[in-house]
Order: structure tokens, then C-alpha cells, then sequence
């Protein structure tokens, strides 16, 4: 509706700003503890930003980022036209959708249980064990792979050679249906630890009157994991998962690369790592820009998709 | 986007891409004068006006005579990090050269390839680059941008170098870049013994000696022997854990290439070769699933272990240089430490005859030097001095001392002024010297008349196994990709290359292994095979390679 009065009318913005302004004042010791992460974000995230570009010329370091040749959709349809384009992206996607329902649920049961568990000191230590190995670096993480997993020496084979289980090497480093397993289960084991600490942080601030009603009411345990637990931290599983689902296609690097090998190649080839031997070692800085941005792009709309779903069922997104 | 999952109002959004808009900005400006800035910087280096003072560099360099600079400079050299090169900082050679030219090397070691091609895309470059094995793209660039200094106008300071070019024209060519210069100077060590050769098979004859057996000659020997060893493991000095016959498949140093050439098919480290200038595929070639097969049986009867495919380089070095040791017979560059007629192990195994009865033949490498192992870049203020020190190292003693390492460690000067290997291993890093890490002029003729190498007459070792096993193996010419300079196919056609490069060698590498693995059977996959390599471009792959080739063939011209 209109306001009849012009002149209140045409006061209004001015007035909402000045009101806005007097807030900001009013608060200036929050926006100044804001103001360095804002810079940084905006220095470190945002002005590179328009390094993308190279993805569309054919750059050459001496020519610079403005003076190399334009050449528009090439290095992106060069990427698609490739022969092993779609052997990339199933590689990569199956191997984050593994990752993400292996790897996801996990840290809750975890947190779960913990939190469920009557003796302190049983909790501690479990979230000790389990939070080690998050601290071991990926190189050293494959080397134990490999010295455990080896053909002939590793202890596996000889433990399921010894117990009449297997007879022979144990093939399993360099079986490519093997792979997947190996890469997502040392991820899980590595991880799950780590990441139920935001589960634990978000079940502290459960109302323990729900659980000391329950308890009266009889429930057990896994009732009130099920009922009072898990409803609780839902909002922070579905923010997490949204953010999760955001990097389906950005399986990391190190660890494809160091488990490859002749024969599981087929599997183990992931667009990060076709990317770093073509693009990084033969300086083909614009080809490796685009397959980047190609993936940014779809871990975008991913991201939203899923954003938009959890809305639609009734969760808070992430915006 | 997201802030931290921070609501964010309409107004901060505007504020924010206010700011953004505004860095951006500030970005474009940065770029810009960046650019100008290295615009300006790329005017040719100046050298001096020379005249009647002769002092060159803008007063610094002698023309002729020593110390090279007048007043001591100091230059920054980056260098490659190689494993087995140790701590090259502590090499004495870096002092020696400061006191005879008053140049101090100021060295700066690159850890891996990714930090070198970063550094050529920073442009961020030291005075002169040892070797450092930036992509070929890299360096044409920096060629193109004019960042490399070009030597054709140095080399009137460079009397060595310069009687070297003149005096073989095809070792020049291959260190010419596509616009017809030379851009560095080069390692140069043509040693017979050295490149002729790539791997010596050798076979432990110890075990062979327990086992009341003799070295094999023909492929079903060769595995009768490494049946004998696994089923004498445990017995003797055959460990439990024998490796009967040690390959790191795929890989050009130990791989599987030299089996092959068991069966007559030649392939030098990769499935392609060049005879009389065209470019030919062995991956096609019929004549392969013979020793394929052969392969895969060995695999079968556990004589090759699963490890060969899952190996990496390290564990490869380990194994066939383990003490005492595990394997029966392997391919090495080097001898292992434990000679046959040192330590009574290994000895060289002539290529198998094989059933087909084709000549066996022997992997040879390229006759070849290493263009660009010195190079100078714009930003250097010295060229001329440069020059100077790369001239200095390529005379007979200083590339003794840059190749082998330190006289009287590495080698010694006998009484009629020739050098005398020592061929002993050299621990003290101080003494060691650069090998193809740095340059060095020893060709054909200081090989033949100058250098003298004991190990020619000492049985079992390289040279020896060369002159009495090898030579009569190696095919009549090379087959050989010869060097060529990037930058002779143009930036789309180069790409091109690379991903074609990439999938057809991956798809080789996994479907052969797959069938040496026993995972599939070479007879019936094979037409599909062929197939497959044509569906990924093979055709065009060679097309690109041989117009590579020939436009490197008319380098110079």
C-alpha cells in the first residue's frame, strides 16, 4: 500500500539508512573482529578469481594472463573429446559417491556410540585411537598400504596364506576392482575419528531434560540415540552432507596417484591426477585451468541441487 | 557464493561485491603494469663496449685469460635435486670455481619438475640453469619470449665449444631450437661403452654355480634356470623369498623391453621406433604376442612376481641391489656392487635366442648429447663471463672433474697426460661430480685417445660385457626417437600430441600387463586391441609424430 503522505515516503530509504548506519555504529567492534577474515576472503579467494581466464586462451607465462591468445571453449572441448573423458569422470564420480556413503555415516554411529558409552575413560581412549590416525600423512598412509597389502611378503597375504584362506600372492594392490575398496576403507579408517568431533560438539548441546525424560519413560539407549540424539544433531548432519556432496568430484590427488599403478589403472585414474600428468608436467596451464573450472562447475551445481532438496524435505539448507 | 554459511543481508552482498569489483580491479591494474614491467626488462642484456680496456659484462669480464671476472661476482645457478646425486651444495667444485675465475656459484636446488616449470611460468629465473628437465613447453616458451640468452654470439668467447659445433654438425643439430639457434651449452659425453648400451641383463651366477647349471642361452633355458631357482629358494644362498627374474614392467630402465628383443621385436623403452627417419609402431606389430606369451607363462609359474607391476623406482633399486641378493636375473644400467669376478655374483647374460629364431637383439640408446645443461637467461648480467665458465668447464681436466668427480678420487693423471679411471664408488660428497647433471666436453676422441678405462679388460664388468656380449646384439643402426627441440609443431597440434601421447601408452601399458598378469589372453584380445588403438587415434598420432620428425630433419639446413 501506498503511503499517502508524500513526504514520509520520500524520507523512507533515507531514514532506513541512516537507522542501518546508526546499527552498524552501534556494533563497529563486530565488524572489525570481521573485518580481517572478510579481507581475507576477499584477497585470497576472490581477487584470484580472475586467473579462470586462462582457461580460455592458450597462456603462456611470458605473455601473460591479458596478452594470451583467446581461444574460447578449446581446452574444454578438447577435454570432452578425449577418449578417456568418460572413463575419468566415472572413475572419479563413483569413487566420491563411495567415499561420501562410506565415509559419511560413519563419524555419526561413531559420535553416536560415544556419546551413548557410560565410562569416561573407555570414551577417551576410543576417540584417541580413532582420532590418531588423522594425523598420519597420505604418503605414509600408502606406504603402510603397501607393506601390508604387499603380493607376497605383505602380512596379510602371508597371515591369509598361513590360515589356508588364500593360496598364493594376494593381488589385491594392483586388482582394479580392488581399488575403490582399498581407497575409500583406508579413507574411512583414516577419517571417521576426526570427523565425529563436530558430532560430539553438536550432541553437547543436547537438552539432557529430554534424555532424563526418557530415561523416566523407559527408553533405552538406542531409543534415545534414535529419538532425542539424532533428531538433535540432524541440521548440522544435513549441513555437512551438503558441503560433502559439494566435493564429489574433487577427489584429492595425493592418494589416486600414490596407490596407481600398471594395472589398476583403469580404475585408479581420477581427473585430478590425468590432470597433474598432462596438464602440470607438461605445462599445459590453460588445459588444466579449464578441467578445474569444468570441476568447480559441477560440484557447483551439485552442491546446489543437494541444497535444494534438503529445503524441499524440510531441512535448512546452507543458504 | 558462501561466507562461512553466514547470512549475509541484500546490503552486505551489495558492500561485498562492491569490494570484490574493486579488487578485481586493483588485479587487472597489478597484471597490467606487471606485464610492462617485464616488457621493459626484455631489451637485450647489454655487454659492455669491450675496446681497448677489454673488460666485458660493463666492466667486469676479461675477454681472455683468468680469473674470468675482473672483481668477483656472483652468479645464481639452479640445478635439479637428483636422490642418488646427494647434497650437491657440498660439492668441492663449486669452491674450485670461484678460485680460479672469481665467479661464486650461488646455487639453488630445485627439489622436483613441478617447482622448475613453475619457476619458468613465474619467470622468476637464476642467472643459469644446470639441468633441470623443464618441460619441452617450457623451455620453447621462454625461447619465444626471449628469456633464454642465445650462445650463437657468445660462442666467439667460447673457443671450446665453438671448434665442438663446428666440428660435429650432428651432435649440433640436435641442440638446435626451432628457429634454427642454439640456446645453452651441452653435457657431451659420447662413450661407446656408455650409450650404446642401455641395460646389460645379468643373471646370478653364484646360484647358477650351486646349482651345477650353466648361463642360458636360449628362452626355454632361461626358464628352466628360473624354475631352478624357485624350487631350490631356501637352499643354499637362494633365499625363501626369491625373485627368479626381476622386472619393473613398463619401465624403460629394467622393464620388460629387452625380452622382447629376446624375440627379434626392438623396442627402446616405448613401442614406437624410428627407422631411416619414419616413424614405426611396434605396439601393432604381430611379432609382439610371441614374447608376450612367453611373458605371461613366466608369470603363470610365479618366475615373475606380482610385485613387477606395483613396484616403484625405489623398490627397484633396492631389489636388484640388495646384498646378498634376492633376484636370479634382472636388467640394470650399472653393474650391481657385486660383480661377478669382485664379489662372485652377478654376470652378463647375452639376449636370448628364442624359438622363432630370429636374431636376439639388445636395447641401444641414442648417440647423443645433452643440449641445454647450461643456459643462460636474460635476467644474467655476466653473459660473456658465463660464457667464459661454461668454455672453462668444457677443457679436458674441469670436465674430468664436473663429470666423474674429483682427481685423485675419481681418476688420475698417468705420466703421458691420459686420465685414469678409478671406477670406484665415490661416498664423500665433497669429491663427487655432476654426471649429466651438469656439462662437461668429453667426446669420441677424448674417449679413444685420452681416457683410459681398465674396465674394458676386466671381465664381467660394462665395457667388457659391451665389446664381448652386447655389440654383435645391437641392431645395425639405432631405431631410436632422435632428440628434437619442442616448438616444431604448432601450440594445437603439440596439445594434441599430449593427449594422444597419454592414451595410447596408458591403454598399452594396462592392456599388456593385463595379459602378461594372465587377466586376459594376448591371442584372443589382440585384433580387438588393434582395434582399440586405432579408435583412440593411432593413426594420427604417428602422423603427428613423423611431421615432428621431419621438420627436426630439416634443423639447420
Amino acid at each position: 500500500m501506498i503511503n499517502p503522505n508524500p513526504a514520509i515516503r520520500a524520507q523512507t530509504p533515507k531514514r532506513l539508512f541512516s537507522r542501518k548506519w546508526f546499527k552498524v555504529k552501534e556494533n563497529i567492534g563486530l565488524y572489525v573482529l570481521v573485518l580481517p577474515a572478510l579481507i581475507y576472503v576477499i584477497l585470497f579467494e576472490y581477487v584470484p578469481l580472475y586467473g579462470v581466464l586462462i582457461a580460455f586462451e592458450n597462456f603462456k607465462p611470458v605473455k601473460g594472463i591479458w596478452g594470451s591468445d583467446w581461444v574460447g571453449l578449446y581446452h574444454f572441448e578438447r577435454f570432452f573429446e578425449l577418449d578417456v573423458f568418460w572413463g575419468l569422470i566415472q572413475n572419479t564420480l563413483s569413487l566420491g559417491l563411495y567415499a561420501l556413503l562410506a565415509g559419511f555415516p560413519i563419524p555419526i554411529i561413531l559420535a553416536l556410540a560415544l556419546n551413548s558409552a557410560n565410562s569416561k575413560r573407555l570414551k577417551s581412549l576410543v576417540q584417541t585411537i580413532t582420532y590418531a590416525p588423522h594425523f598420519i600423512s597420505t604418503v605414509v598412509l600408502v606406504g603402510m598400504l603397501n607393506v601390508f597389502l604387499a603380493p607376497r611378503l605383505g602380512i596379510v597375504s602371508q597371515l591369509l596364506n598361513g590360515m589356508g584362506i588364500t593360496s598364493g600372492p594376494l593381488m589385491i594392490l594392483s586388482d582394479p576392482g580392488s581399488f575403490g575398496h582399498l581407497y575409500v576403507w583406508s579413507g574411512v579408517w583414516q577419517g571417521m575419528g576426526w570427523g565425529s568431533i563436530i558430532y560430539l560438539a553438536a550432541l553437547s548441546g543436547v537438552d539432557t531434560s529430554l534424555h532424563e525424560a526418557a530415561v523416566v519413560d523407559g527408553a533405552n539407549k538406542f531409543q534415545r540415540a534414535w529419538y532425542i540424539d539424532l533428531p538433535s544433531i540432524l541440521p548440522t548432519i544435513v549441513t555437512l552432507l551438503i558441503l560433502n556432496c559439494g566435493g564429489i568430484l574433487g577427489i584429492g590427488f595425493e592418494k589416486a596417484f600414490l596407490m596407481q599403478n600398471a594395472l589398476n589403472l583403469g580404475a585408479s585414474e581420477v581427473i585430478s591426477t590425468y590432470v597433474y600428468k598432462v596438464g602440470l608436467l607438461q605445462s599445459q596451464y590453460s588445459f588444466s585451468a579449464a578441467v578445474g573450472l569444468f570441476n568447480s562447475v559441477v560440484n557447483l551445481i551439485l552442491l546446489l541441487s543437494v541444497n535444494q532438496l534438503a529445503k524441499r524435505l524440510g531441512q535448512n539448507g546452507i543458504f | 557464493m558462501i561466507l562461512g554459511g553466514v547470512q549475509v543481508s541484500g546490503k552486505l552482498i551489495r558492500l561485498v561485491t562492491g569490494m570484490v569489483c574493486t579488487a578485481m580491479l586493483g588485479g587487472m591494474l597489478i597484471g597490467c603494469s606487471d606485464s610492462a614491467g617485464n616488457a621493459g626488462e626484455s631489451a637485450p642484456a647489454s655487454k659492455g663496449s669491450g675496446g681497448e680496456t677489454q673488460l666485458l659484462d660493463g666492466g667486469v669480464t676479461n675477454a681472455t685469460g683468468y680469473p674470468i671476472a675482473a672483481t668477483p661476482i656472483t652468479l645464481n645457478v639452479g640445478i635439479l635435486y637428483g636422490a642418488h646425486m646427494g647434497d650437491f651444495t657440498k660439492y668441492e667444485i663449486w669452491k674450485k670455481i670461484e678460485e680460479k675465475t672469481n665467479i661464486k656459484i650461488n646455487l639453488k636446488v630445485y627439489s622436483d619438475v613441478e617447482k622448475v616449470n613453475l619457476m619458468f611460468s613465474s619467470r622468476d629465473y637464476p642467472d643459469i640453469m644446470l639441468r633441470m628437465d623443464p618441460s619441452p613447453q617450457a623451455i620453447s616458451d621462454a625461447v619465444d619470449a626471449k628469456d633464454i640468452v642465445g650462445v650463437d654470439n657468445l660462442l666467439q668467447y667460447a673457443p671450446n665449444w665453438s671448434k665442438f659445433f663446428e666440428s660435429n654438425p650432428d651432435l649440433k643439430r640436435q641442440a638446435l631450437m626451432p628457429d634454427g639457434k642454439l640456446y645453452g651449452f651441452p653435457y657431451v659425453a659420447i662413450d661407446e661403452y656408455s650409450y650404446n648400451l642401455r641395460d646389460q641383463w645379468l643373471i646370478n651366477r653364484k646360484w647358477l654355480d650351486e646349482l651345477g647349471l650353466k648361463i642360458p642361452t636360449t628362452t626355454e633355458e632361461f626358464k628352466s634356470v628360473l624354475m631352478a631357482f624357485k624350487e631350490n629358494a631356501g637352499k643354499g644362498s637362494i633365499p625363501k623369498n626369491v625373485t627368479p627374474y626381476y622386472i619393473q614392467y613398463g619401465n624403460n630402465i629394467g622393464g620388460q623391453f629387452d625380452l622382447y628383443g629376446s624375440f627379434g621385436v626392438y623396442t627402446p623403452g616405448s613401442y614406437f621406433i624410428v627407422e631411416d627417419g619414419k616413424f614405426k609402431s611396434q605396439a601393432t606389430n604381430p611379432d609382439l604376442k610371441e614374447p608376450i606369451r612367453y611373458l605371461a607363462d613366466l608369470y603363470k609359474n610365479g618366475l615373475i612376481v606380482p610385485e613387477a607391476f606395483t613396484d616403484d623406482w625405489g623398490k627397484y633399486t633396492a631389489a636388484i641391489s640388495s646384498s646378498p641378493p634376492i633376484v636370479g636375473s634382472m636388467t640394470s644400467y650399472n653393474d650391481q656392487n657385486e660383480n661377478y669376478m669382485d664379489g662372485k655374483w652377478w654376470y652378463p647374460m647375452a639376449p636370448l635366442q628364442s624359438p622363432n629364431g630370429k636374431q636376439p637383439l639388445i636395447r641401444r640408446q641414442t648417440r647423443s648429447i645433452w643440449p641445454r645443461n647450461f643456459v643462460i637467461f636474460k635476467n644474467n648480467k655476466y653473459p660473456v663471463a658465463s660464457a667464459r665458465l661454461a668454455d672453462m668447464l668444457a677443457e679436458p681436466e674441469w670436465s674430468m672433474t664436473m663429470n666423474y668427480g674429483k682427481e685423485g678420487a675419481a681418476w688420475t693423471q698417468t705420466a703421458d697426460g691420459k686420465y685414469q679411471l678409478t671406477n670406484q664408488k665415490i661416498d664423500a660428497e665433497a669429491d663427487k661430480g655432476l654426471g649429466n647433471y651438469g656439462i662437461a666436453l668429453l667426446d669420441e676422441n677424448m674417449f679413444k685417445n685420452n681416457i683410459v678405462n681398465e674396465n674394458v679388460n676386466k671381465e664381467g664388468t660394462r665395457e667388457w660385457a659391451y665389446d664381448h656380449i652386447y655389440k654383435k646384439a645391437l641392431p645395425a643402426k639405432s631405431l631410436n626417437y632422435p632428440p628434437v627441440p619442442a616448438g616444431l609443431l604448432n601450440d594445437m597440434e603439440k596439445q594434441r600430441l599430449l593427449d594422444l601421447d597419454k592414451a595410447i601408452n596408458d591403454y598399452i601399458k594396462t592392456t599388456v600387463a593385463g595379459w602378461i598378469a594372465g587377466k586376459n589372453n594376448v591371442d584372443d584380445d589382440w585384433d580387438a586391441y588393434v582395434k582399440k588403438l586405432d579408435s583412440l587415434g593411432l593413426d594420427e598420432y604417428m602422423q603427428l609424430n613423423q611431421k615432428q620428425l621431419d621438420a627436426a630433419s630439416q634443423l639447420g639446413k
